[in-house]
């Protein structure tokens, strides 16, 4: 009988962790390829949510339909914003340079985004979300299982699409060895564009199946963020693999621990396993260490 | 390089998260004289902006009518919003950035109890009357500032009709979870519940201060599921209240009893985030007026013609705030701080929030006595709208109990 709480409490970190996973991988996909450090990727993952939120309210629009509009439109976000930001500042100033840009562009979206739509906290409405089926007293919530069945297809899909497709090779070829890629056809710039919009719209999306069980604000990104850093480097920077474990590690750990200790500490969770990783195991659990 | 980069995006994040500051004036008065400008520090932007629309709603209401009626002395007042997003720096720059200007004659608003205690050191220090009308906690008045007087009921009052129903009316509770958001006001309203509790024979099952804006609750309420309590006592604000609900009701758990301490249970936006999962939740706290009274019931109608939502404890503390202020401004010798501050504190003034009048008492320094006045009631949300259940002598409806909404 007692055990039931904390079989619940690894369900709901399993399920929330999937959803870190998609976030995690699109960084993860920007960093192994450009060494770059999308500090915008939490903001991307907010209009993304105001996508799901807008489509819902003004058209009616379910979370399906949300997701097939927020692919096309975050590819070319992503495109965009690597077309016009960051390939023109990484010529320029590299790595600090996209990183100090990547932060300012996420300062511009998250102000845009209040100055647009207001700091209201926004929800769909709740008859939608919080319905939930029962298996031998574990509640499962309809649109947690729902985002978790989306992020494990959409992790196979781009799984799939890295290993078997001749523009994952390149992405991936461009991730081993730029230079190497470089003299074997591969052009740079092309791969990089496409990485960017392939992590841009992995957050446009992760942030579509996060709208129903969270809430909908300008400034929610940041929340995201900083967890998808810790799944990352918990996962090894730039392991698509290990992002994707990652994120259902950190998602467990984090639910089952808050059993344990007082809930303030939550967020200290997170941060203690970055602590460690960093400093018993920098290149991750899942990943080569590239230094 | 890793390492480095890794670092700088650290820094970055943490930069990310300090917010910039933006203000707001309020519109200008119809001319008829200079305006005298009264200060307010307030939630405009951020996460509780939906409290400092209600202020702003309130405050601006009151001011018209009294600048349609002559103003004080021929003068308009106006009142001059500086943003705090509730945050307890932005709301000291605020407080410092309006004491600086000469023009303004006092302080009101606050509405977190961590930004009211920022506000009412600056108050003391450069003396200058702060009038709270919405920050609760107990501290505030209790640490003998001079210069800082509160309409509204002290934190300690809030749960006291609570305590009143479980005695009186759901005998049959036993045990209790205490959930609180880890600030002044979580602290202030759930402290002297806890010590009360064990003293009267019940037992806190689990009890457990959370950081506001976590969004996810599921791993506390699952916790609290575990223990199966007969009340879920919650103290938090807007998104976290309603979060709270819609996931507690995901997760199946139904206590006997859910009551939250005013805050995010007592406005709109609750039920309009909760939805139905809303329906029979309890709210302990400041009422909004007492609904027999014809001044409240009028204050209701022109509030939603006005502004399209009925008046709550906020737009009630705020809109009285202002007749207070107006008050002591007709009663003070001159317009000088010090003189506004000792016509504030000869107050004797009947509002729509009740009557008020600043005393010193228990420890407490110029606070009204709101639980002698009887301005602390248990309210519950039935069909989508907070009705005043407990005490009898001032309810809407009959208290629905024992059950949460399923």
């Amino acid at each position: 009988m007692k055990i039931i709480p904390y079989i619940q409490s690894m369900v709901n970190g399993l399920l929330v962790g999937s959803l870190y996973s998609v976030i995690a991988m699109g960084l993860t996909i920007i960093f192994g390829v450009m060494r770059v450090i999308n500090m915008a990727h939490g903001e991307l993952i907010m209009l993304g949510m105001y996508v799901a939120f807008w489509a819902f309210t003004l058209f009616g629009l379910g979370q399906m339909a949300a997701l097939l509009i927020s692919l096309p439109l975050f590819l070319v976000l992503g495109a965009a914003i690597y077309g016009g930001v960051v390939s023109r500042v990484e010529r320029r100033a590299g790595e600090m340079g996209t990183l100090l840009v990547t932060a300012g562009l996420a300062y511009l979206v998250a102000n845009a985004a209040q100055l647009v739509w207001k700091a209201d906290f926004r929800s769909l409405p709740s008859a939608l979300t919080t319905r939930s089926v029962f298996l031998k007293g574990i509640s499962l919530n309809y649109s947690l299982l729902w985002a978790f069945l989306a992020a494990v297809i959409l992790t196979a899909v781009t799984y799939l699409f890295l290993i078997y497709t001749d523009a994952g090779r390149a992405i991936r070829a461009t991730a081993q060895d730029r230079e190497a890629a470089a003299l074997m056809g591969v052009q740079i710039h092309r791969v990089n564009m496409l990485a960017f919009a392939l992590g841009t719209a992995l957050a446009g999306m992760a942030g579509v199946l996060l709208t129903p069980v969270f809430y909908v604000y300008p400034y929610v990104g940041r929340v995201f963020l900083v967890k998808a850093f810790v799944v990352v480097v918990l996962g090894g920077m730039g392991s698509i693999v290990g992002a994707w474990l990652g994120g259902l590690l950190f998602g467990v750990v984090e639910s089952v621990a808050s059993m344990f200790i007082p809930s303030g500490y939550r967020d200290a969770v997170g941060l203690v396993v970055f602590l460690l990783v960093l400093l018993f195991k920098p290149s991750g659990l899942f990943g080569r260490s590239r230094v | 390089m890793k390492t480095r980069l890794l670092l700088l995006a650290t820094c970055l994040t943490t930069l990310l998260v300090c917010p910039l500051l933006s203000v707001f004036a309020g519109p200008p008065a119809p001319a008829s004289g200079e305006p005298i400008l009264i200060g307010t520090i307030q939630p405009m932007t951020g996460p509780y902006a939906a409290f400092g629309v209600k202020f702003y709603q309130a405050y601006n209401m009151a001011a018209d009518e009294i600048n349609a009626a002559g103003g004080i002395k021929g003068r308009p007042i106006q009142i001059v919003f500086e943003d705090s997003q509730d945050k307890l720096d932005l709301a000291q720059t605020a407080a410092r950035k309006l004491v600086e200007n000469p023009k303004i004659v006092a302080l009101m608003g606050g509405r977190l109890s961590g930004a009211g205690m920022a506000i009412a050191q600056i108050a003391e220090r450069e003396h200058i009357a702060y009038l709270v009308d919405h920050p609760s906690a107990d501290i505030i008045t209790k640490s003998g500032f001079q210069w800082t007087l509160r309409l509204n009921p002290a934190s300690s009052f809030n749960s006291v009709p609570l305590q009143k129903f479980m005695k009186e009316y759901a005998k049959d509770i036993k045990t209790v979870a205490l959930l609180y958001e880890n600030s002044v006001y979580g602290k202030g309203v759930t402290e002297p519940l806890k010590a009360w509790l064990p003293q009267n024979g019940y037992q806190v099952v689990v009890s457990e201060l959370y950081p506001p804006l976590a969004l996810d609750y599921r791993d506390l309420l699952n916790k609290v599921k575990a223990q199966n309590p007969d009340l879920l006592f919650l103290a938090s604000n807007i998104p976290d209240s309603a979060l709270i609900i819609r996931q507690s009701h995901e997760l199946g758990l139904t206590p006997k009893m859910i009551c939250g301490a005013g805050a995010g249970f007592s406005i709109n936006e609750f039920i309009e985030q909760a939805g139905d999962a809303a329906n029979t939740v309890f709210s302990t706290g400041p009422w909004s007026g007492n609904p027999k009274d014809p001044k409240v019931q009028e204050l209701a109608e022109k509030f939603y013609k006005r502004f399209g939502h009925y008046p709550k404890e906020h737009e009630a503390e705020g809109y009285s705030a202002v007749y207070v202020m107006a008050d002591a401004l007709r009663r003070a010798k001159s317009f000088s701080r010090a003189d506004i501050h000792d016509a504030l504190l000869a107050t004797d003034l009947q509002t729509v929030f009740g009557p008020v009048k600043f005393e010193t008492f228990e420890g407490y320094t110029n606070q009204n006595n709101g639980l002698k006045n009887g301005q602390v009631v248990l309210s519950q949300w039935q069909n989508r709208r907070l009705y005043n259940v407990w005490p009898s002598d001032v309810s809407e409806a009959k208290p629905m109990y024992p059950g949460t909404y399923k």
